[in-house]
């Protein structure tokens, strides 16, 4: 019996407004058949940091977050907090 | 009782029916593939009587099974998901297949995310004791969260408080701030301390409200190296 433990990101979305959300699927496979998987899930807003962020994660906020979905973005959060207060 | 013996194949070529109390104890009754006849209705099962489906059912054959009530030992999956292997209950695909119905419970997911604090958008120098972390749960189109986020360094970024990582966005439309549940210690702040999630956002803006009910946005500025923050919340997705 060999028990191993992978995580891998199955799903990244990207919203309209260019927020990044991924899950990573940690699985517990016994001998090649998966026992047990658990989800961690991170969402990421345009011009974020992403250091520690997954290379293929990495790479679709790259293509999303143009120069022009971050102002959009950024315009988008001020106008709110505008609203709020 | 009259009695008739068969043996060999019998091949009914419409419907059989006993006029009276038939038993057929300890014995199989072996039906045709299925498909051949196309359909078919089997009646007055009672008692310990049970039917075994060997095989693979095609996911249109049947298209619809109606039952008074349902009976699942362990799991069942829906939607194509493979059932748990572990413990009871409803196994959904792992990316939900979203149901129009209103009355359809559609998707559930539960794991953990990592809630982070930026201040005016930026995050240089922050840094988290190991405490920090957050769970979730998500039950059709509801998002549960909660979390706890414990400063080791507030670092020097400058602005507005905003609690950012949440699993999935807000919707947009009615609930355009929705409030979210905020508490901890180790910050300064006068009236009530509060949190709201924007329509399209994936973050809590961490605000507090005077005693003449003016809002403002907490600031970097009313927070210490060792900021503690609880975080619940629930939105829609």
């Amino acid at each position: 019996m060999s028990l191993t433990k992978q995580t891998v990101v199955d799903q990244i979305t990207v919203t309209e407004n260019g927020i990044v959300l991924y899950r990573e699927a940690t699985r517990i496979m016994e001998d090649g058949n998966q026992i047990s998987q658990t989800f961690h899930r991170t969402s990421l807003t345009p011009a974020q940091d992403l250091t520690g962020i997954p290379a293929n994660v990495v790479a679709i906020c790259n293509a999303a977050w143009t120069a022009e979905c971050i102002a959009a973005y950024q315009a988008a959060q001020a106008a709110a907090e505008a609203a709020r207060t | 009782m009259a009695t008739v013996a068969l043996s060999g194949i019998i091949t009914p070529s419409n419907v059989v029916t006993a006029t009276s109390t038939t038993t057929l104890s300890n014995k199989t009754l072996v039906a045709p593939a299925l498909g051949t006849p196309a359909s078919g209705v089997v009646t007055n099962l009672t008692g310990t009587a049970s039917i075994n489906i060997n095989g693979t059912v095609g996911a249109t054959t049947p298209s619809t099974v109606v039952a008074t009530t349902v009976q699942a030992s362990t799991t069942m999956g829906v939607g194509g998901a493979t059932p748990s292997a572990s413990g009871s209950g409803i196994s959904f695909p792992a990316t939900q297949s979203a149901s129009t119905d209103a009355n359809t419970l559609d998707d559930y997911e539960e794991g953990t995310w990592t809630p982070s604090i930026t201040f005016g958008g930026a995050a240089v120098g922050i840094t988290y004791s190991g405490y920090t972390g957050g769970t979730y749960s998500k039950i059709g189109n509801r998002v549960f969260v909660t979390a706890i986020l414990e400063l080791s360094n507030k670092g020097s970024s400058t602005g507005a408080a905003r609690i950012i990582g949440l699993p999935f966005t807000n919707a947009s439309g009615i609930a355009r701030y929705l409030p979210a549940m905020l508490s901890g210690h180790n910050f300064t702040y006068t009236g009530q301390f509060y949190g709201d999630i924007q329509e399209n956002t994936s973050s809590i803006a961490a605000n507090y409200t005077s005693e003449a009910g003016t809002p403002s946005n907490l600031l970097d500025t009313n927070f210490t190296n060792t900021t503690v923050l609880q975080v619940s919340a629930h939105y829609s997705v």
